[in-house]
């Protein structure tokens, strides 16, 4: 039996359990066995959270017994990278060497939302130092070793949420917490081949994770299917006064039958224009799939710089977030060469350049908001390329010369995302597609990936090599 | 801003750095740094090349603070 629930959906999992089929300690055992014969390999994990899992399973247990079903989410194991706190002693280590004995007293309130659903913490997730806030441009930048994709150990599992994508997608965990502040969910769940979710900001409680941007950063999950990040979503989201960006608009999950839906699907125009070969054909077959349920018409935004109003955002506030760190010389101990100086120019950024970034945020939202009207979602592939090999730059590689348009719209419009598998490279490695919808429009960008995902199988596939056996 | 001034605006703004924090970075992170210094300085002048109107405000709207309950 224990084999078995390995690459199962939360939904599946949560049915399981609540037939009594299975019970939150064998579940939780299978899940930190994988955790700790598997992690290293992916360089995946930084603490397995063994006996605080088993606590909270047994309490899970004892609770199902009882007649007490918290829903879903009840008895199943979880990860969450290594920026978000957490007590009983468990290091928060944010990825970097001069952190990696960091103890926190308290929960994260995404920690404290999924104990309150009834989810077992199994583990502290692997991610990128400090959250990629020193600028790396090479996957070796964390004092775990680099993410690799359980799809090809010499290839890199995207980041900053290296853990996150692949422990979900080496069956290691069910579902994982992981952050974006410019593109750190969508890129490992690409790279992984899992669902991630980007939620809207301010949907998700980010107290007690580590800040890099305060008005960027994002938590989301990644989980095995959009219907899985639907029902992570509904447990974590809401009103959080420990967190005054939390939004009023309180999220409930809609995840009825998407059988008969038609959608209207916007797609930037060009937007495939510096995109690798696999990645490109992998996106216009999605969209032949995707024909199927939607109409789908060219669109464009406002010509408004992006991507350099997401830089001067980003490097004036993690300029403040991490002025301790810069000033205490810990940056010489990081673990990428390039993270070791990243963040010293930032310094530089003019208040007044900072103002106006945000006064342009205004225009982005506002034009975004004009655009995407008209449509359910905007599709596009979720990465230019797939995942890079585990020694190469990626900031440097050709795949990715040209703007992200949507990565950083996206963001500095605070816009919903899910990236999902659609498909494979010739040498085994998953591309993904991603739907982004406006503002608190989480159902309908899942309802679009569930749809999706209902026409394609490319979920349902796993890295041969970690299947259980038999 | 043409490449001259542009060029003396990277380099002042690297003086600033070097002066902060010149001590504790070697030859090939200050050129990393300068690397640095000048992203910031083409992003900022992308962002000041859109013209605002006046009354355009930032996107960050300040709340009085009042304890909930």
């Amino acid at each position: 039996m224990s084999d078995s629930l390995v690459f199962k959906s939360i939904r599946q999992l949560g049915g399981l359990i609540r037939g009594r089929e299975v019970s939150p300690t064998e579940l939780a055992e299978v899940f930190l066995d994988r955790l700790e014969r598997l992690g290293g390999d992916y360089n995946a994990v930084v603490t397995v959270t063994r006996e605080r899992a088993i606590r909270e399973a047994r309490r899970a247990e004892q609770e199902i017994s009882s007649g007490r079903y918290r829903g879903p989410l009840h008895g199943i194991p979880y990860g969450v990278k290594d920026l978000l706190a957490t007590k009983d002693g468990i290091p928060t280590t944010w990825g970097a060497a001069p952190f990696r004995n960091q103890v926190f007293d308290y929960d994260a309130t995404v920690v404290e939302r999924l104990g309150a659903a009834g989810a077992v913490l199994a583990a502290k997730l692997a991610m990128v130092e400090l959250a990629g806030g020193g600028g790396y441009w090479q996957p070796n930048a964390s004092f775990t070793g680099p993410g690799i994709t359980p799809w090809d150990k010499n290839r890199w599992s995207g980041g900053s949420s290296t853990g996150s994508g692949a422990a979900t997608g080496a069956g290691l965990v069910p579902f994982a917490i992981g952050s974006e502040t410019g593109g750190s969910i969508m890129s490992p769940s690409s790279n992984c081949g899992v669902a991630g979710l980007r939620p809207t900001y301010g949907r998700v409680s980010r107290f007690g994770a580590m800040a890099l941007s305060w008005t960027l950063d994002k938590l989301g999950p990644m989980c095995l299917t959009a219907d899985d990040c639907g029902l992570v979503l509904e447990a974590i989201s809401g009103r959080d006064p420990k967190d005054p960006t939390t939004t009023s608009h309180s999220f409930a999950y809609d995840d009825s039958d998407v059988g008969s839906r038609r959608f209207r699907f916007g797609m930037m125009e060009n937007v495939t224009d510096h995109v690798d070969e696999p990645t490109r054909t992998n996106f216009e077959r999605a969209l032949d799939v995707l024909a199927e349920v939607a109409d789908i018409e060219e669109m464009r935004f406002s010509d408004l710089p992006h991507e350099e109003i997401l830089q001067v955002i980003l490097f004036a506030e993690a300029a403040s977030a991490f002025e301790e760190i810069v000033d205490s010389g810990k940056l010489a101990e990081l673990t990428a060469p390039e993270d070791r100086f990243g963040a010293y120019p930032r310094v530089t950024v003019l208040a007044k350049d900072y103002i106006n970034a945000l006064r342009l945020r205004r225009l982005v939202a506002e034009n975004a908001e004009e655009a995407m009207s008209p449509f359910d979602a905007l599709v596009a592939p979720t990465r230019s390329g797939v995942a890079t090999p585990v020694n190469q730059g990626f900031r440097s590689a050709t795949l990715h010369a040209g703007k992200d348009t949507m990565m950083s719209l996206g963001n500095v419009a605070g816009l919903p995302a899910v990236s999902v598998p659609s498909g494979f490279s010739e040498e085994g490695l998953p591309t993904g597609i991603k739907f982004m919808g406006r503002a608190y429009e989480e159902n309908a960008i899942l309802a679009a990936a569930r749809a999706y995902q209902s026409l394609t199988e490319w979920h349902e596939r796993h890295p041969p090599d970690l299947l259980p056996a038999g | 801003m043409n490449d001259e001034a542009t060029n003396q605006d990277v380099e002042e703004r690297f003086n600033t750095v070097k002066r902060l924090y010149g001590d504790r970075l070697d030859e090939e992170q200050l050129e990393g740094v300068r690397t640095g210094v000048e992203t910031i300085v083409r992003a900022s002048q992308a962002v000041s090349a859109v013209r605002l109107e006046n009354g355009d405000e930032p996107f960050s709207v300040f709340a009085p603070y009042r304890e909930e309950g």
